[in-house]
């Protein structure tokens, strides 16, 4: 086998659906000069096909 | 039923792996054959047998007891002089080419050895040829074949018919849930059976 | 969509609907879960169907241009052989590579999750499953960072979001041109069998259950919410027809029925709930004897499965879950591949005369029909059902 180690978890109980949380990630980029929602969808949603690719794995 | 008066015996029953392990060192210290040892060992295994054949028992209580004995086993087998004696003959056993189902063929396996078999097990999408050479070094009278997918059924045929074209004197049991009498014929088999301890009655005839 | 087309697909729906619904149709449905029997009724090899998602897709076609059936369950193939190159996956074996072009794949069960990952998993699994698992299932990722790692992302990514968008035409021309219902438009498990299959694999498991039965729980109870998220995000909003959920590990017998009643069933219970609440209906494809358990299973909100039976006593399932669930199978794969079609015509004349009487009946073969089953068997169980399944 490949790899014995665990590594560590940078985030602890994430809701299904999520990589990396919106809060996080707004936090990171600070201010936001437009509309937060539509940047905000957008994150969601391409977090939320990351968490789909991964799951994809475990689930069959 | 096996009637167990054994501590080591009734403690691999119990499925209580660290006294099994306990057991087995204090008896290998205090000068215990190790044979003797696994034949205690086989007699609660033999126990753990019936009761999943009465339905007591689940695959749970099965492959708990299969790991225990695998870890009693990794003690004594270096020390079991030279293997083979003490065994009452050899039996070759697979799943069948394309197949790799191999919970039943375990317990079958568990089973035969319980009652103090030699199996050489080969695993699981074994092909005739591996069958065929694996009868001839150990001279095993008995091979026992299992399969649980239909689609291998004509995959466990070829296996039959190879072995009894190449000639070898042994003799054929099959198993698995959908094999019955009819399919034994069709395979041209000499035995077959859908249940685990069957296996162990069959290969009581075949070496007595 | 043409007119005819169209007609026909209402047609089908209706009747497939109303049977999981325990109404009485015009007809039993007929709902077969065909796999490689597809590939070699439409000329193709195992490896074809499993390397070439447009022959995998293509081979349906063919299905449904000879096959009157009433609802089907998509390409025969579920995996993608090229994607599993791509990133390395280590525990299927596919035709044509590993195996001869014209055999079944093959899994490699292994314990890709330890005893000490327990911990990780419970606390965030999906970025265990990252930075953990796949490294470990997947040959071309296990140096996390290096070249070939990173390549293996893009293109196990992209290869879902191609596999996914092709299926999704796939089925639009299915409806559109064959009147092609599909059986079930989302996927989930039951959370011990999405920790006992990849996971820890079944002595793993097994074992867990007497080392660290809390470890097995915890995980469990992390599962529920990810099981159900997964369902409903592969159902892409879709809600008339049901969840496809295989169900392995909680046959008889694996689990005795303290552990089964401890381990299994709560976990799995929630989900199917939550499926229901949202209205998703769970097709409960209870693989082998599940009989001990229908007590258990009739506890589920009624109509919220469609309970299919493949080894479970048909006659106990109709007893304990007739009225409240709809049933589907058990014409058996042995049957089909090596019985009669008379005999095949007579046990599905029986099913409909012991279990189809008064609706929420659907025909089925007992498991998944794979490319041994002959032909004229399947035709058998079409034909009878249409002639002898009128109501
Ligand atoms: C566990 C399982 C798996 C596991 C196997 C793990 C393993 N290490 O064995 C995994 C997930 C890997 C698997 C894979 C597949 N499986 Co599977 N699997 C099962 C399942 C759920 C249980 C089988 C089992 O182990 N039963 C418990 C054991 C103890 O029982 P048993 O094997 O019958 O053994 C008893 C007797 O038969 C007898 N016996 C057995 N062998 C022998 C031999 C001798 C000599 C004797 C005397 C007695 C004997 O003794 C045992 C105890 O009494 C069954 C469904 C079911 N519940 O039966 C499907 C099932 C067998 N699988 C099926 C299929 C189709 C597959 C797959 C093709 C993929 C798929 N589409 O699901 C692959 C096959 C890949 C391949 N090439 O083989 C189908 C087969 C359908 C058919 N047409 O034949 C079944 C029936 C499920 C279904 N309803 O669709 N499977």
């Amino acid at each position: 086998m490949a790899k014995e180690t665990v590594s560590k978890n940078t985030f602890k109980n994430l809701p299904p659906g999520v990589c990396v949380p919106w809060e996080q990630k707004a936090k990171e980029l600070g201010e936001i000069k437009g509309d937060p929602e539509i940047i905000k969808n957008q994150w969601e949603q391409l977090d939320a096909f990351a968490y789909m690719y991964l799951w994809w794995w475990v689930q069959r | 039923m096996v009637n167990l008066t054994d501590e080591l015996s009734i403690a691999i029953a119990e499925l209580d792996g660290d006294k099994v392990m306990a057991l087995v060192k204090e008896r290998l210290q205090a000068g215990v054959k190790p044979l003797e040892i696994v034949k205690k060992l086989q007699d609660g295994m033999t126990r753990v047998g019936e009761l999943f054949e009465t339905g007591e028992f689940f695959l749970s209580e099965l492959i708990n007891c299969g790991e225990i004995m695998k870890g009693a086993m990794a003690e004594l087998e270096p020390i079991l002089a030279g293997g083979g004696q003490g065994y009452r003959g050899n039996i070759v056993i697979g799943t069948v080419k394309g197949d790799i189902h191999d919970l039943g063929k375990n317990i079958v396996v568990m089973l035969l050895k319980g009652t103090g078999y030699n199996v050489i097990d080969l695993g699981v999408d074994v092909a005739p040829e591996r069958f065929i050479e694996a009868v001839k070094e150990n001279n095993a009278p008995l091979l026992a074949l299992s399969v649980l997918l239909t689609s291998c059924l004509d995959s466990m045929k070829e296996a039959v018919t190879k072995v009894k074209e190449s000639g070898l004197d042994v003799k054929v049991l099959i198993g698995g849930p959908i094999i019955d009498d009819n399919f034994r014929e069709y395979c041209g088999a000499d035995f077959s059976s859908n249940i685990a301890s069957e296996g162990v009655k069959i290969a009581e005839k075949v070496f007595a | 969509m043409a007119d005819d087309k169209l007609k026909l697909y209402e047609e089908r729906k209706k009747r497939f609907l109303a049977a999981m619904n325990l109404e009485k149709p015009d007809k039993v449905p007929v709902r077969l879960s065909l796999s490689e029997f597809v590939a070699k009724h439409a000329g193709y090899t195992l490896q074809e169907i499993y390397y070439d998602l447009e022959k995998n897709i293509d081979s349906i076609n063919k299905l449904l241009t000879d096959f009157d059936l009433d609802a089907i369950t998509g390409a025969p193939s579920l995996w993608w052989a090229g994607l599993h190159d791509a990133v390395g996956a280590k525990y299927l074996k596919f035709a044509g590579r590993e195996l001869d072009p014209n055999t079944q794949f093959q899994y490699h069960e292994e314990a890709y999750m330890l005893p000490e990952d327990y911990d990780a998993f419970i606390e965030n699994p999906t970025e265990w499953i990252l930075n953990t698992f796949l490294p470990r299932l997947h040959e071309e990722l296990s140096e996390p960072g290096s070249y070939r790692a990173n390549l293996s992302l893009i293109k196990g990514a992209a290869g879902m979001a191609m596999q996914q968008g092709m299926n999704k035409k796939a089925w639009a021309t299915w409806a559109a041109e064959y009147g092609g219902v599909p059986a079930f438009t989302a996927m989930s498990k039951a959370p011990f069998d999405t920790l006992a299959d990849t996971l820890r694999g079944l002595t793993g498991i097994m074992l867990d259950l007497y080392q660290r039965p809390e470890k097995v729980k915890a995980a469990l109870e992390v599962l529920i919410p990810h099981n159900i998220f997964y369902g409903m995000a592969t159902s892409g909003g879709e809600m008339e027809f049901p969840l496809f959920m295989p169900l392995h590990r909680g046959s008889f017998p694996f689990l005795n029925p303290k552990q089964w009643a401890e381990f299994y069933w709560p976990s799995l219970k929630q989900v199917i709930e939550a499926f229901w609440s949202k209205g998703k209906r769970t097709l409960f494809f209870a693989e082998g004897n599940w009989t001990p358990y229908l007590e258990s299973i009739a506890e589920l909100p009624e109509k919220s499965i469609v309970f299919h039976v493949d080894m479970t006593d048909m006659a106990q399932a109709k007893k304990i879950l007739g009225g409240r669930f709809c049933l589907s199978g058990n014409v058996p794969n042995m049957m089909l591949a090596y019985g009669k079609p008379e005999e095949v015509r007579d046990y599905v004349k029986r099913l409909i005369d012991e279990y189809a009487g008064d609706g929420g009946f659907i025909i089925d073969a007992a498991a998944v029909i794979q490319g041994d089953a002959r032909e004229e068997n399947i035709r058998a169980i079409i034909e009878t059902a249409r002639e002898y399944g009128v109501y």
